[in-house]
């Protein structure tokens, strides 16, 4: 984290407005993604980042060390979408939110990101996360790390394991895929 | 741990391109010694690929800040910005805070021994046109400007120009490096209570800034914050994102420009001498 980042945070913390809406406009897709992760739903997914921004801005003193904003950030964003999902599956229960689809063959592109999507329903949400915020938002894994609070070993081990299941859930539609 | 029994991590760190050349380096000596890692190197270099092309076409449109923005100013209005004392306040040890309670009360008894308990008056109307004098001060300091300045950007000679227009409610600045044709403009206006700056930049979009408190030139500077911006291709693209402008003295300011370009934030700093006529 750089000079200007942590002055930043520390500012925010302190409750300067200029600099939490710097933040609002640094971290706002950040946040976006990994919600995306947990809700696939556009609209949930923006009124959750929403909350979590109004509750980080009125909750921010809570925060002792700059340097651990934005995983905290993060973590109120988390918790906003599984309060959201929790109180959706009241609602709908939808088993295909949370259970991968069976292996059935790939015929076409649509196929295959229905698999993407189950297969990456059917991660940790930790695991998702990551993947969430180096795919979707073409994050290095720095800023990763500090998005959600890990160091170097624990990331790599993450997306390792990550891209291990996908890859295992995910075999039989790349392998379709390959083929010319 | 050896690179094969850990080559799941190893993979996704090659992919992402997280590995120092000397892991990297270790791991193409194994994955040409090992088969079935090589096996593995291939599935996820596919995967990989179809994973950025899939999940990228996911990403919220350009205005999603704007709009993560203009929901927080709704949700948390203006006023709100008063309650920075009180955070600082909260984050103190009990005994301070203890101590800060015990004095404000003592202020308060103190004023209303002296004055009686009489509320002051004041208006909505007072403090609006308070604020409107405020900031035609700030707009007038900023006329003081009006003239030819000269600096030096990473080694280039910068000209920068200040004009009145618009029978004198705008304050147009010209800047010109001295090896680019280019010029960029920035307009300062006056709106209410507040200033407005509106910034022609040569990538091509317009970013457009306010006061949020009215600063005074010849002190902290005056400094304005982004509100909107427009002429965006991508959110990625470089902007300004915000500008104080310090009168060090009368033949000297400072220009402070924060910018955003790929979710990363920075700072420029400027600083320009006036050009003095000679007779």
């Amino acid at each position: 984290m750089d000079f200007n980042e942590h002055e930043l945070y520390r500012a925010a913390i302190h409750g300067d407005r200029d600099a939490f809406e710097m933040i609002i406009r640094t971290h706002s897709r950040a946040l976006f993604a990994i919600t995306y992760g947990i809700l696939r739903n556009r609209e949930e997914t923006e009124d959750a980042v929403q909350d979590a921004l109004v509750k980080a801005w009125k909750s921010r003193w809570r925060v002792r060390d700059p340097k651990k904003f934005p995983a905290w950030l993060t973590m109120i964003a988390r918790h906003r979408a599984r309060d959201v999902f929790r109180k959706r599956r009241h609602v709908v229960l939808s088993d295909d939110m949370t259970k991968p689809l069976e292996q059935e063959p790939a015929t076409g592109t649509e196929s295959l990101d229905r698999h993407v999507h189950s297969a990456l329903a059917a991660l940790p949400e930790i695991y998702r996360s990551a993947l969430m915020l180096r795919y979707f938002e073409e994050m290095d894994y720095r800023s990763i790390e500090n998005a959600l609070g890990l160091t170097n070993g624990a990331l790599r081990g993450i997306l390792g394991r990550a891209l291990a299941a996908m890859r295992k859930q995910l075999r039989p539609a790349l392998t379709a895929l390959e083929r010319p | 741990m050896t690179i094969h029994e850990n080559i799941d991590n190893f993979l996704a760190a090659d992919l992402h391109r997280d590995l120092s050349e000397s892991e990297r380096n270790a791991l193409h000596v194994h994955l040409v010694e090992c088969a079935s890692c090589r096996t593995l190197h291939q599935e996820t270099k596919v995967m990989d690929k179809f994973l950025e092309e899939n999940l990228v076409q996911e990403k919220p449109d350009a205005d999603f800040e704007q709009r993560m923005l203009a929901g927080f100013r709704t949700r948390i209005p203006e006023h709100s910005r008063s309650t920075g004392w009180l955070v600082d306040l909260m984050r103190l040890p009990a005994v301070q805070i203890s101590a800060v309670v015990a004095g404000f009360l003592g202020f308060q008894i103190g004023r209303m021994v002296t004055r009686g308990g009489g509320a002051e008056p004041s208006t909505s109307i007072q403090i609006e046109s308070r604020g409107a004098s405020i900031s035609e001060a700030a707009f007038k300091q900023l006329a003081s400007l009006v003239g030819e300045w000269q600096g030096v950007q990473d080694g280039v000679p910068v000209k920068v120009i200040y004009t009145l227009a618009a029978n004198g409610t705008a304050l147009m600045e010209q800047m010109q490096p001295a090896n680019s044709a280019e010029t960029m403009i920035t307009m300062f206006t006056v709106d209410g209570d507040h200033l407005i700056a509106t910034h022609y930049c040569s990538n091509g979009n317009q970013p457009q800034m306010v006061t949020n408190t009215v600063g005074n030139l010849e002190k902290d500077g005056v400094t304005f914050s982004l509100v909107r911006v427009t002429g965006m291709k991508t959110p990625d693209d470089w902007h300004n994102t915000g500008l104080t402008v310090t009168l060090d003295d009368k033949d000297h300011i400072t220009q402070r420009w924060t910018y955003l370009y790929k979710g990363k934030t920075g700072t420029t700093v400027m600083r320009y001498a006036r050009v003095k006529k000679s007779l």
